[in-house]
């Protein structure tokens, strides 16, 4: 194996060590005391690592083999550029604690290089990408958080109706929130293997460029696989529970009844598109779910978070894109 | 078989039944309308120059108070169990925090009988005994709202609106209660005590006022 391959599977598994340890999926589960600290993010990460290995091949194949166009052949400096601009645009808006989406991020990432590879070969840009798919991707984006919205409104109307008549004493509406309790757990396990498959796939997609190049064949793939997902999983387990633990502190003040509506709409929502091969942000499905449910409620979401998570989601594709661009570039140049 | 019977009672006889969050703060809302209703008798004893049966009364509620803190303490440890909902627990936190302050004024109105022995004047005599009356009444409703609370959201507001309308006729008592303290011109030191004691039982009253405006806020946030 060439030693670029190498480096290459070596960055697409320190990038699924970072997906996971940023993975807050089981908060809602922490923070409302249906299951303690430890054992949800074992159950976390064994759900994720599942998630790895039996969803994640639709979306790592959009990512990896189906965006760029018939008359690019993908090669290992795209997926070396592809990988360090995500990594390094991840730092950076970690930094900033921006919240910002992997998976924007490397599809921004792929349009970068195609520009640079339509540029360098003399080729016209528009063959460089698969238009469609990339139609569908950004369909995928824009149509997530709407569905989120609207979904999390349609249950939280429900659950409104419902909780009406649960409601006599505090001891009446403590019983019914400790069932709810274990719905959520549900949809949070659904939610944490559909992210699991639709998240790896963002470290997973440079497998299957390299497969489509020839570098790597199907055997070799799939132990790496089986690799990104323990990797994914030990990120969730040793890491991610600090992130979990953090936000459960001031999640677990709100009423499971409150965080269901989001939970119901992220989970299906992650659940279809990952089975559709669409890689789409779990976190924008939730913020924009959690606003909806707060909406149904009278609550209006906070301002200037609102527009910082906006902006940082607008800028990962085009600073993405630039990064991948002038990296390739560089390799291109100068190797 | 028999061994079996006795080994598990000897383990029932070791360990006494852990008492359920419910029961301790049924137990914490009955010491309010203890306390408040010892606070009634004490004034009373004091009202009929009665000063060692309003002592006796004065150290019940300093004995119930004591308790009131053991059953807060138990409480609190167990409010970070699994026992209770974490999205309940400040509000839980709070209601035991509240019966705490209401038990707290009412003893500080029964260490206050007890520093002096006043000169008696019947004209204030039925007002102080008119005070402590609608403290002893709002004591029972107040206990009945925070039981009330945990079954029955309907009647604990309409008990919380019981508990205001006292108030207000308690204020017409103190002002008028402080009216007549100063027509009388009595001795300083009697002055001063009367003056305190009607302001102490009145903040026991509008301590228990403000925590059955609270159990109405916690109504409001848990019915849908």
């Amino acid at each position: 194996m060439d030693w670029i391959i190498i480096i290459l599977v070596v960055l697409a598994i320190a990038l699924a060590f970072g997906i996971g340890s940023n993975d807050e999926t089981m908060t809602n589960v922490v923070g409302s005391g249906a299951l303690k600290l430890k054992r949800a993010v074992i159950l976390g990460g064994l759900l994720a690592f599942c998630g790895v290995i039996f969803l994640s091949t639709s979306v790592g194949k959009t990512i990896g083999a189906s965006l760029l166009g018939d008359s690019v052949t993908y090669n290992s400096f795209m997926m070396m550029a592809i990988l360090l601009s995500t990594s390094i645009w991840m730092i950076i808006s970690s930094r900033t604690s921006a919240p910002i989406s992997t998976t924007h991020s490397v599809v921004g990432s792929v349009f970068g290089i195609s520009i640079v590879w339509a540029i360098s070969s003399g080729q016209n840009y528009l063959l460089s990408m698969n238009w469609v798919k990339i139609g569908q991707v950004v369909f995928g984006w824009v149509i997530s958080p709407i569905l989120g919205f609207f979904g999390a409104i349609l249950v939280q109307s429900i659950i409104k109706r419902f909780m009406k008549y649960r409601s006599a004493g505090l001891l009446e509406v403590e019983s019914t929130e400790k069932y709810l309790q274990y719905v959520i757990l549900g949809f949070v396990c659904i939610n944490q293997f559909s992210r699991g498959g639709n998240d790896s796939a963002n470290a997973l997609g440079v497998l299957f460029g390299l497969i489509e190049a020839g570098d790597l064949t199907q055997e070799v793939a799939s132990i790496i696989i089986v690799f990104i997902g323990l990797l994914f999983m030990a990120g969730l387990i040793l890491i991610g529970k600090n992130v979990i633990k953090n936000i459960s502190t001031t999640a677990g003040k709100m009423r499971p009844s409150d965080a269901l509506a989001a939970e119901v709409s992220t989970s299906l929502i992650m659940l279809g598109a990952t089975l559709f091969g669409l890689p789409i942000s779990g976190s924008h499905i939730l913020v924009f779910a959690l606003i909806g449910s707060a909406r149904m409620k009278g609550e209006k979401p906070d301002k200037k978070s609102f527009r910082k998570m906006v902006a940082s989601w607008f800028l990962t594709f085009p600073i993405a894109a630039g990064l991948s661009a002038v990296i390739y570039g560089i390799l291109v140049a100068f190797i | 078989m028999l061994r079996k019977l006795k080994k598990n009672q000897n383990k029932e006889e070791k360990k006494p039944r852990k008492v359920k969050m419910q029961e301790l703060f049924v137990q914490a809302a009955k010491n309010v309308e203890l306390t408040l209703n010892y606070m009634h008798n004490a004034i009373y004893a004091l009202c009929d120059d009665n000063m060692e049966e309003a002592k006796n009364f004065c150290d019940l509620t300093v004995k119930i108070e004591k308790s009131a803190d053991r059953i807060f303490e138990q409480i609190s440890v167990r409010m970070f169990t699994r026992e209770v909902m974490v999205f309940s627990r400040t509000d839980r936190l709070y209601l035991a925090k509240h019966i705490e302050q209401v038990i707290d004024a009412a003893e500080t109105v029964a260490r206050r009988i007890l520093i002096h022995n006043p000169k008696l004047f019947p004209e204030l005599n039925e007002m102080l005994k008119d005070a402590a009356r609608k403290g002893k009444k709002i004591g029972q409703y107040l206990t009945q709202a925070i039981v009330k609370i945990f079954d029955d959201f309907n009647e604990t507001e309409k008990l919380a609106d019981q508990i205001q309308k006292i108030r207000r006729e308690a204020r017409d008592v103190e002002y008028a209660f402080l009216g007549k303290l100063y027509e009388l011109k009595i001795e300083y030191s009697d002055l001063v005590y009367y003056d305190q004691l009607i302001k102490k039982i009145l903040s026991a009253i509008n301590k228990a006022e403000n925590f059955g405006d609270g159990l109405r806020g916690l109504v409001w946030k848990y019915r849908l």
